[in-house]
């Protein structure tokens, strides 16, 4: 018996080793050959019968003895580049230099440092990384009798120009919105913040779609503990496809099974650079021009870019408004239904009249027409974003006037519910990041108040208070300044403080340096100093 | 899961004792109706006398940091009478939290939902407190804060407003009753409310540094009493003589309120506060049970008892009184007696035999 288990045990132990070495060979990625024939097969092969493939084939140096070719993909690289830097100085140029210095090239590096005019240029030298970099839109150039091959970056692809976010607009602020092309994203925030401490990693990400992801973050003011989770998280993915940023989103959130989110996002750099600045990261996805941002905070629902570029006091007031606008849209149904079901005595007498005349005659209870009308909000909040925009019109009468006016003046929903549904839906446009969460968490509240009146509703949002408080987001408390609470904190919440009063960044992010301005200089208007002007005059 | 040590800071434990003292607010018709218009005074006996109560208490967590109340029993009575002792303790907690569920749904049938049967009521309620438990007890105490601010507000908001309907004079006379009265008075506040903290010793583990919590009990205790007699003077000054008739003095008092005639109705901000803090108190009562239960069996995690103590406790609040008059005598006469056997008898018991046999978690680490 005892033999029998050794044996299956050394048989085990052989397979997992033969494995191994298995997975070793196919791992070991193909290197190139030194013959210029082998490697273009290769290519051609791995690319079959795509037709934007491009392998131009030429000779150059003396007498045109060195044979060479020429690797892209049609569409991804930039011709006028390759035709003026790479192909010309190679056929044209290097007739010019005396014998000697053409004939022998010892090393394909030679080519780069002496006729390439091009930027950037890498040495290559396995078959992953020539094809690599075609698909990235790099040309390649392999030549005859060397097994590496020159990667010039020749990247130039149709991309759209730097426009204006659509769905972040500001009165005052920045203009410029991101753009699907992952470098110009860094690029726009590298304007934002000249500081090399400004750190930007990549990763590929999708075993077949191979995004580029990077990962910006201030080097000195993030917490290193934060990018490594990052990237850990990051890593762990192990998809064929990542298409946008929202793919990733959901790989990597802390509670996949909440209805609220715990990353944020933006498309405008004026408020990623500031999410940067406060010790945060951003995870920009190529192909994606809404840039992701952690950890993220429950009050990050209703902040906005505009509020730090306008003054206090009415940033302040809006940030109220868009609170009390929140609070609205997510009770104002289940308050209305136990209301006018349970707690009758609660509305005054006046309105209470006023309210059962209008639903005389209405054959559902408040909860059944609440739901209805509900529901119907819903469908037309998502036939107004599906739908072709030339029918755009019919919608908004089927919407305002049959759905609206008619189905009170035929008597099927009360007036005071259209009312409660029109203010709902409004509201929960104010605050766009947390509609989402709303729209569901309505429902069971408007079931709550349906069932359980009032106290059904305070039951709902405590459970909805405990939920919050338990989220984490990369470790940082979801609904930090409140619970725990942290008075310091609360500068950026409700109100929104004088931007020369915010000394400290965040704590809740636990920042490596919390200060941002100075404490030791007093704040003084009248001379001047702003408060933050380095050392003291 | 076991109980997460060291997630919890002083002001946190504070905020959770005040929102715990001011969970037991309805309670406070118990003593008007033995002190009547000089029961704001006993807020401040009653914590006098609660002050030796919680000393023990301290002394208790003092001599065994990072211990919750069934290993001090363990250490102290030794294995089987430990066990014993633990199982009288985790009775009291179920007691109370039964309780607690009783006088919510009592409360919520009738002056909410006077059609619902109060079955439906407990339900809902030990279902959000379960959840609440299974979220990590450390979020409820996080939140205490945001509740303290509310309770505080709501108390302090409905004083303002009723100031004009109040009249100093109702006060008058000053402690002319029999003075019997007043040692009931102050027994009863200090059973009924303030021993409670009891649950809390349970909790202490939590703190980040255990062994002082007392100061955080004893602040927590202190500022409750405040603002218990407060509230009991509001109703004093607001009701009059009427305080002693009607059952739930600070909920009329705040009926009073009306300005220009929109902000009436004021008693419904008052009972969301109330349904809060109740949720918390029997939160942790629950919990308190539920972690208690589990280390008695020694379970690797308290998680598959909660929903299961949940239905007992809501059976127990079911059967516990069969009317709110039960309910009330029960609160005069009987709850100081049987809560200061909890509260005080044993735990003093404790700490006496703990300090005969010269047992600490020292000497128990030695051996």
């Amino acid at each position: 018996m005892r033999y029998f288990q050794k044996l299956i045990w050394r048989f085990k132990e052989q397979n997992k080793k033969a494995k191994k070495e298995n997975a070793d060979e196919a791992e070991k990625p193909q290197s190139l050959s030194q013959e210029l024939k082998k490697n273009l097969d290769a290519v051609t092969a791995e690319f079959g019968e795509s037709c934007d493939l491009v392998v131009r084939e030429f000779s150059f140096g003396k007498d045109g003895k060195i044979k060479a070719a020429l690797i892209f993909l049609d569409g991804m690289a930039n011709l006028p580049l390759i035709n003026n830097n790479i192909i010309k100085p190679l056929m044209y140029d290097s007739r010019f230099f005396r014998t000697e210095e053409t004939t022998g090239i010892s090393s394909i590096g030679e080519l780069r440092d002496r006729l390439l005019s091009v930027g950037d240029v890498k040495v290559v030298s396995t078959l992953y990384e020539v094809m690599g970099a075609c698909l990235s839109g790099d040309a390649v150039l392999l030549v005859d009798g060397f097994c590496n091959a020159l990667d010039v970056s020749a990247k130039g692809w149709e991309k759209r120009a730097i426009s204006e976010p659509n769905t972040e607009t500001v009165v005052r602020g920045p203009r410029e919105g991101f753009t699907e092309n992952l470098r110009t994203n860094t690029a726009m925030l590298r304007r934002k913040i000249r500081d090399p401490a400004l750190k930007i990693r990549t990763l590929e990400i999708g075993r077949r779609t191979r995004t580029q992801v990077n990962i910006l973050y201030m080097e000195g003011i993030a917490n290193p503990a934060l990018i490594q989770e990052i990237e850990r998280r990051l890593k762990d993915i192990s998809t064929d496809a990542i298409l946008a940023a929202g793919y990733l989103e959901q790989y990597i959130e802390d509670a996949p099974y909440s209805v609220f989110q715990t990353i944020w996002y933006s498309e405008r750099p004026d408020a990623i650079a500031g999410k940067l600045m406060e010790g945060r990261a951003a995870i920009i996805v190529d192909g994606t021009p809404f840039v992701l941002s952690v950890p993220m905070l429950f009050m990050e629902n209703f902040q906005t870019a505009e509020d730090y570029i306008v003054r206090s006091y009415y940033a302040s007031v809006i940030r109220f408004l868009r609170l009390s606008a929140f609070l609205i849209s997510l009770f104002a149904p289940a308050l209305y239904v136990a209301f006018s079901t349970y707690h009758q005595e609660l509305i005054p007498t006046s309105l209470l009249f006023t309210m059962a005349a209008s639903s005389e005659g209405v054959p559902f209870p408040a909860a059944v027409e609440t739901a209805i009308m509900m529901f119907t909000f819903e469908i037309l909040k998502e036939a107004g974003i599906r739908m072709p925009r030339p029918v755009g019109q019919a919608i908004s009468i089927v919407g305002a006037l049959v759905m609206g006016q008619s189905a009170v003046q035929a008597g099927l929903v009360g007036a005071p519910v259209v009312i409660v549904i029109a203010i709902t839906a409004v509201s929960s446009f104010v605050s766009p990041y947390a509609s989402d969460a709303i729209s569901l968490l309505r429902w069971v509240l408007m079931i709550l108040a349906a069932s359980m009146g009032s106290f059904g509703i305070t039951l709902g949002t405590l459970a909805i208070l405990i939920h919050l408080t338990s989220l984490k987001s990369f470790n940082a408390d979801y609904f930090a300044p409140f619970a725990p609470f942290r008075p310091a904190d609360l500068k950026d919440t409700a109100v929104r403080a004088p931007l020369w009063s915010m000394r400290t960044r965040p704590r809740s992010l636990r920042p490596q340096d919390l200060k941002r301005q100075n404490f030791d200089i007093p704040f003084d208007p009248a001379a001047g100093n702003g408060g933050n002007q380095g050392e003291k005059p | 899961m076991k109980l997460e040590k060291g997630c919890i800071s002083g002001w946190e434990f504070l905020f959770s004792v005040f929102c715990f003292m001011q969970g037991t607010m309805l309670r406070s018709g118990f003593i008007i109706s033995v002190t009547r218009n000089d029961s704001w005074a006993m807020a401040f006996t009653g914590l006098l006398l609660a002050l030796p109560i919680v000393g023990i208490y301290a002394a208790l967590l003092y001599s065994f940091p990072g211990k919750s109340l069934i290993e001090i029993d363990d250490i102290i009575f030794g294995p089987v009478l430990g066990k014993a002792v633990s199982i009288l303790y985790l009775f009291f907690f179920l007691s109370l939290c039964a309780l607690n569920t009783r006088d919510l749904g009592d409360f919520v049938v009738g002056y909410m939902m006077p059609e619902t049967p109060i079955a439906a009521i407990n339900l809902l309620f030990l279902l959000v407190c379960v959840y609440a438990i299974y979220k990590n007890m450390k979020t409820l105490l996080r939140l205490s804060i945001v509740f303290c601010i509310l309770a505080v507000g709501a108390i302090v908001f409905n004083f303002i407003l009723i100031l004009k309907d109040v009249q100093v004079d109702f006060l008058k006379p000053f402690f002319r009753l029999p003075p019997m009265k007043y040692v009931q008075g102050t027994v009863s506040v200090t059973a009924v409310p303030m021993g409670e903290v009891l649950a809390f010793i349970m909790l202490a583990p939590m703190l980040k540094k255990s062994q002082k919590a007392g100061k955080p009990l004893l602040f927590g205790l202190t500022s409750s009493a405040v603002f218990m007699a407060v509230v009991i003077l509001r109703d004093i000054i607001t009701l009059g003589p009427l305080v002693s008739v009607v059952s739930l003095a600070s909920f009329e008092s705040v009926r009073y309120v009306s300005l220009a005639g929109v902000l009436t109705r004021m008693e419904s901000l008052y009972a969301v506060v109330l349904i809060i803090l109740f949720l918390f108190k029997v939160s942790i009562l629950l919990y308190a049970f539920v972690l208690g239960l589990s280390e008695l069996l020694n379970l690797k995690s308290y998680l598959p008892l909660t929903l299961l103590s949940a239905s007992l406790v809501f059976f127990y609040s079911l059967f516990v009184f069969e009317s709110v008059m039960e309910n009330m005598n029960w609160g005069a006469s009987t709850a100081p007696f049987f809560s200061l056997t909890f509260e005080f008898l044993l735990p003093a018991v404790s700490l006496l035999v703990a300090c005969l046999r010269k047992v600490n978690s020292v000497s128990e680490v030695k051996s």
